[in-house]
């Protein structure tokens, strides 16, 4: 992750983080984002954080849409053109 | 598979008289390793460990190209630094004396790793970064102490959930750190006395000044 990486917001959780989105890819090759604190890894379905994912376990934190473990070789922080797939590019904020 | 049918044929040679000794060797080490670790802050792996080593270097040998760095990979260095002060009690899990759980996890890999990002200052990070005193294990020390002390009520730190996280926050006669990232660059890095922790059931997940 770059520090221009776009974020959602600061985290209301431990207020230090910055809410990011994670893009995961399947074997079936499908795309799933969801949004995570890059500092407390608190878990949201989607940009309006609205409805926060209870993670199962700690140490595997997953994909709250398809199960993918979120620091696993499946996952990675989106880039541009993954949040206009996921159609979340006008609710990001690019921090210079 | 051939390896290993070389290394039966290879123990089927040993002589009794020495693989007695090696056993007993082993049996040595096993029971010695703990405490020469705690006595002497070494940082000896355990028995289960070297064959855990073993076996996922001969397991991964031909084709770990593709490993990343967020794979949970076992601690290495950070871990030795404060061994006297936390309990190894399962493979890359450690407990503190005060209950706190520190596993793998986190992009680091380890919650240790990412503990030990708040050592350091990350000025070209949006927003704050907070940044420790000292080493990891006098970090350590100071998060079992801010945990007790919200546990117990103390005046001056306080516990909240939301909703699995639960958040603990403590204020110390002393600053404990100062506040790093780009917000921290742009007051001047002031000197800080509180501290949050973020924790799961016992597990940390995360701890800054602030």
């Amino acid at each position: 992750m770059n520090d221009r990486c776009p974020i959602v917001g600061s985290c209301p959780i431990c207020e230090q983080g910055r809410c990011r989105v994670r893009v995961c890819t399947t074997d079936d090759h499908a795309t799933y984002g969801c949004v995570v604190c890059d500092e407390c890894e608190a878990t949201w379905f989607d940009p309006t954080l609205g409805e926060r994912f209870q993670q199962p376990s700690p140490e595997l934190p997953v994909c709250p849409k398809c199960n993918v473990q979120l620091w696993g070789q499946n996952s990675r922080w989106a880039d541009e053109v993954d949040l206009c797939l996921l159609g979340w590019y006008s609710k990001l904020i690019f921090e210079n | 598979m051939a390896k290993q049918a070389n290394l039966i044929q290879l123990l089927r040679r040993i002589p009794p008289k020495w693989a007695l000794a090696i056993l007993s060797a082993v049996l040595l080490y096993w029971l010695g390793q703990p405490i020469l670790n705690r006595s002497f802050g070494l940082s000896l792996p355990t028995i289960a460990n070297i064959l855990g080593e073993v076996q996922r270097s001969s397991e991964t040998e031909p084709s770990d190209t593709t490993a990343t760095s967020t794979e949970y990979a076992p601690i290495d260095k950070h871990a030795s630094a404060h061994r006297n002060f936390l309990t190894e009690v399962g493979p890359d899990r450690y407990r503190s004396p005060a209950g706190l759980i520190y596993t793998r996890g986190s992009e680091d890999g380890h919650r240790l790793k990412h503990l030990a990002k708040h050592l350091d200052d990350q000025p070209t990070r949006p927003g704050s970064h907070g940044v420790f005193d000292g080493d990891l294990t006098q970090v350590l020390r100071t998060i079992d102490e801010a945990y007790q002390r919200a546990r117990n009520g103390d005046r001056n730190a306080r516990m909240r959930n939301e909703e699995e996280s639960t958040i603990y926050e403590a204020t110390f006669e002393k600053a404990i750190g100062y506040v790093g990232g780009r917000d921290g660059k742009r007051k001047g890095n002031p000197l800080t006395k509180r501290i949050r922790i973020v924790v799961i059931g016992q597990n940390v997940i995360t701890a800054f000044p602030y």
